[in-house]
């Protein structure tokens, strides 16, 4: 298997307990290169857990995170992001006291570039995501949308190989969701690999070209979506009634 | 699959954390092995005087430390004021049978209902405006009022050292056939007649406290409030009562320890500082927010403080103290009893 | 355009600010004399204590009731130095910055690493200030309770320290330290580790989601901060000519030192500065109400603690009703009309985060 062939990302018998409670158990997901792959299930079947657990907030009690070649498993949080792979977060975490440049100016400084660059970086990035009339706000001032594109724009100012969303359309009405789809259509053109997590299945189907449920902290299908929505276990144990409504 | 690095990790982090702690009392009580071996041999009597001081102090910091947490679990704020507040119960004893020639035991009725009183006060005036608000802004208006109380006594009654004197400090009594006499006397220690009473006294109103907590309908709503505000206020708390309630009482228990311990101690405008570091040591190590951690553990820093001070002779009493709460955080940041509402 | 005038616009508003601060304080000798002088040089001491505080707990977010321990380092660094071994003060302040940055970062990396926070973490910097103190209380190597003296030297020069009562070189010298401070802070404010150590702040998570480590960047602030409040401590013994356990380590200096700040505004580049031009005269005049009462005060001849229970009242009162300080509370009402006008659509569009 030549080396662009190789997954970006593999997580192998991954599982995770608190305190009694098993989050996850064995989990295994691949997320090939360039791709969309997205992650599924009802709430509380680990999925939050499972993004954790790859981006170094916690460790895992077992498994193996690879990450472009190199074993993550354990790695702290900054570390990951600096071997290339961002997150964002689904309760949002801006950092209030700075302004919306500033905040993605933070991840910017990341590149290691001179400072006038990671100035006019931040700013294109800020423009490209639709909140330049926000840019010299306060961060805490945003509304909801505006906030997940911040959490967005922060993630990609980091230039990473692999970018972990984290319900980005989640509160998002109908009206407010299509730009965001369109840009993560552009960020993956751009050749960013993605891993998504996401309630929003008409998204979902419209996105991914992989799927993988989840379901009470185990993996219960993978495939594409169209495997996965005819897969029987999925349908009854959380589809139903998400793929009727995404299909009216 | 090969075992994760991650989980022995955390294992290996305990395990340092625990290596460190011993390794380092176990080069504190190596640098001072003739003094602990004469403490256990000949000297066995300063230590055993020493436990049981402690103890009885100790009781009485189990009460200071059960309002200190108690306010903490359930308004989440540091009160400062705390020693200060003790301070003014002393004072207002101190008046009482200077001026009145009240007997010092009696004067607990007084202090409670005063610092009942000034506690609901400070809590619906001041401390109301700053609920929810930062942790530090907390911390620095109580600071602010304990700073002003102190100098506020200061100013009024001067920096000179009180004291007042017991006309039974010693005697005998006959109960049930039997004779007692005091200072008591056992084990070769000696315990006094008022260090006694602050303790029963204490121990007495810790009991109060807790079964007020537990067994009344007030304590039920007050705990349902620690936990829950939001839910508290759904199922018809009067959650602003409650906070004032709380703090009330918080500030009664200074006020009743006050009375107990102004026939043994001298007093000053800063005569609660002392109560107030200990307090809060006390309230950290239980587990900030717990009763019985409190309590439990102000019987503890009583003994660490007493047996401190004869291990270290050449150092203040309070450095046993600080070295236990420095390595008691590092252990178990939740406190020793766990489960903190922090 | 001249060159010069492009050249100032470029420049950072708080540089600007500090070359204009630095030059009225330098002229400000010029009128004082005497015990104004005195006001003058506990002010300025204050206000550089205050903001390297402020670089800690408001900056960082990590509010430290314990200040007094680096303070304190800073002052016996000198003192045992000095008294013992002849060094200069000077150098003894550069040691006495070294071992409080170290004692900071040392007790900074296990509180952060035992993730203390919040009111534990305030009370642990609280008992490890106790602790000094009461360690050197009791340490013959550092005269007990009897602390240091400055020996009084009639050739006293610059490398001493030491200079004659009336002059204004001790003004100097803390106005120096007072400017050292301000460009250092300014400087680490502006530059990306000053976005990292307030992304931190913020919010920790994220920031370690972005690449930023944030155990390193808390240290950094932290060693920094103690480092420079050491400097302080120096600068106070050769001032007073005297240092003992309490003067270094008690609680009262660390209240001292986070009062302006808070004050002034915790967060805010000049609030600790502002913070100290008003409380240190605020202190001085209560203490004169009580040396020398008007007629009307009489009964406060002599009474002690009157400045302070002002102090108490003073800062209860900002907490309730100012709570962002003095400085803060302008600012944000400054910021607030801003934001206003620019939703209005007439007003210009893209603004220039200012800090």
């Amino acid at each position: 298997m030549s080396e662009q062939q190789a997954p970006l990302l593999s997580a192998t018998g991954v599982t995770k307990s608190f305190a009694g409670l098993h989050a996850l158990t064995d989990v295994d997901v691949t997320v090939p290169r360039g791709h969309i792959t997205a992650i599924i299930g009802p709430n509380g079947a680990g999925k939050t857990t499972l993004f954790n657990v790859i981006a170094g907030s916690m460790p895992p009690d077992s498994g193996r995170v690879v990450f472009d070649g190199t074993d993550i498993t354990g790695w702290p949080a900054h570390r990951v992001a600096g071997a290339g792979l961002a997150r964002t977060f689904q309760l949002m975490k801006p950092f209030e006291s700075l302004s919306v440049r500033d905040n993605v100016l933070v991840a910017a400084f990341q590149r290691g570039t001179r400072r006038d660059d990671a100035i006019a970086a931040a700013e294109e990035i800020v423009e490209r995501v639709g909140l330049g009339r926000w840019s010299g706000q306060l961060a805490g001032e945003l509304p909801t949308a505006g906030r997940k594109r911040l959490e967005l724009a922060r993630a990609l100012a980091l230039q990473p190989k692999l970018l972990l969303l984290d319900e980005v359309l989640a509160g998002l009405v109908p009206a407010e969701r299509a730009p965001v789809m369109e840009l993560l259509r552009e960020i993956r053109a751009g050749g960013v690999t993605m891993l998504l997590v996401e309630h929003v299945m008409a998204a979902v189907m419209a996105l991914s070209d992989e799927i993988v449920v989840l379901h009470h902290g185990m993996v219960l299908a993978k495939g594409t979506p169209e495997q996965v929505t005819r897969d029987e276990r999925v349908i009854e144990a959380y589809l139903g009634e998400e793929l009727l409504i995404a299909e009216s | 699959m090969t075992p994760n690095s991650a989980r022995t990790g955390v294992r290996r982090e305990a395990v340092v954390r625990w290596a460190v702690t011993f390794s380092v009392a176990g080069i504190v009580l190596f640098l001072n092995g003739d003094r602990i071996g004469q403490l256990i041999g000949p000297g066995r009597s300063v230590l055993i005087q020493a436990l049981v001081t402690g103890l009885l102090i100790g009781g009485v910091y189990s009460l200071v430390s059960m309002g200190l947490t108690l306010i903490f679990g359930v308004l989440h704020i540091i009160n400062f004021a705390h020693g200060a507040l003790m301070t003014v119960g002393m004072y207002t004893a101190f008046s009482l049978v200077a001026n009145l020639g009240f007997d010092p035991y009696a004067t607990i009725l007084v202090t409670v209902g005063l610092l009942l009183i000034i506690g609901a006060a400070v809590q619906k005036l001041l401390i109301n405006r700053v609920m929810g608000e930062s942790l530090e802004k907390q911390l620095l208006l109580t600071l602010g009022l304990a700073i002003f109380i102190e100098n506020l006594l200061l100013v009024v009654f001067s920096p000179t050292p009180r004291a007042i004197q017991l006309t039974y400090d010693s005697g005998s009594l006959s109960l049930f056939g039997l004779e007692i006499s005091w200072p008591f006397r056992a084990f070769g220690a000696v315990a006094t007649l008022p260090r006694t009473l602050a303790f029963v006294g204490a121990l007495v109103l810790a009991g109060l406290l807790f079964l007020l907590l537990r067994r009344t309908k007030l304590g039920t709503a007050i705990r349902a409030v620690a936990e829950n505000p939001r839910g508290a206020a759904l199922v018809g708390i009067n959650v602003p009562r409650i906070y004032v309630l709380t703090f009330a009482l918080g500030t009664g228990c200074v006020g009743a320890a006050a009375a107990l311990v102004l026939p043994f101690l001298s007093l000053e405008p800063t005569t609660g500082d002392a109560f107030n570091i200990i307090a809060f040591v006390v309230v950290v190590l239980g587990g900030m927010g717990n009763v019985i951690g409190a309590l439990v553990g102000g019987l503890l820093i009583g003994v660490t403080q007493q047996v401190g001070g004869v291990l270290f002779v050449d150092q203040s009493n309070l450095l046993a103290v600080f070295i236990l709460f420095v390595l008691a955080l590092y252990l178990r940041p939740e406190g020793l009893l766990g489960k903190a509402k922090a | 355009m001249t060159s010069a005038t492009q050249l100032w616009r470029r420049v950072d508003r708080n540089v600007k600010i500090l070359v204009v601060v630095a030059i009225g304080l330098a002229l400000l000798p010029l009128w004082l004399q005497g015990a104004s002088l005195e006001i003058g040089i506990r002010i300025l001491l204050f206000a550089m204590l205050a903001t390297a505080w402020n670089l800690m707990a408001g900056y960082a977010g990590l509010f430290s009731f314990g200040h007094a321990a680096y303070f304190g380092i800073g002052a016996y660094a000198t003192a045992v130095l000095q008294v013992d071994y002849g060094w200069s003060p000077w150098l003894g302040m550069l040691v006495g910055m070294v071992l409080a940055g170290l004692f900071a970062v040392g007790t900074g990396y296990l509180s952060f690493r035992y993730r203390l926070k919040g009111a534990y973490f305030v009370l642990t910097t609280f008992a490890f200030a106790e602790m000094l103190r009461l360690i050197f209380l009791h340490w013959d190597f550092v005269n007990e309770a009897i602390g240091f003296r400055v020996p009084l030297n009639r050739d006293a020069s610059w490398t001493d320290m030491q200079f004659p009562p009336d002059s204004p070189a001790y003004y100097y010298v803390v106005l120096g330290m007072l400017l050292a401070v301000l460009l250092v802070v300014i400087s680490l404010m502006r530059s990306r580790s000053g976005y990292y150590i307030i992304a931190v702040r913020d919010n920790e998570d994220a920031a370690a989601a972005l690449g930023v480590n944030p155990m390193r960047y808390k240290l950094y602030a932290v060693g920094l901060s103690g480092a420079m409040t050491a400097m302080g401590g120096t600068f106070y013994f050769q001032y007073i000519f005297f240092i003992d356990p309490s003067l270094a380590f008690g609680p009262g200096v660390s209240i001292q030192i986070l009062l302006p700040a808070i004050i002034g505004g915790m967060g805010t580049m000049w609030g600790p500065l502002i913070g100290a031009f008003l409380l240190v005269p605020l202190g001085e005049w209560t203490s004169g109400l009580v040396r020398n009462p008007p007629d009307v005060l009489s009964f406060l001849d002599g009474r002690a603690g009157l400045d302070l229970m002002i102090f108490g009242a003073v800062l209860v009162a900002i907490i309730m009703f100012l709570p962002k300080g003095v400085y803060g509370s302008v600012t944000h009402a400054v910021a607030v009309r801003q934001q206003r006008r620019r939703r209005d659509p007439v007003a210009s569009v893209s603004g220039t985060s200012d800090e």
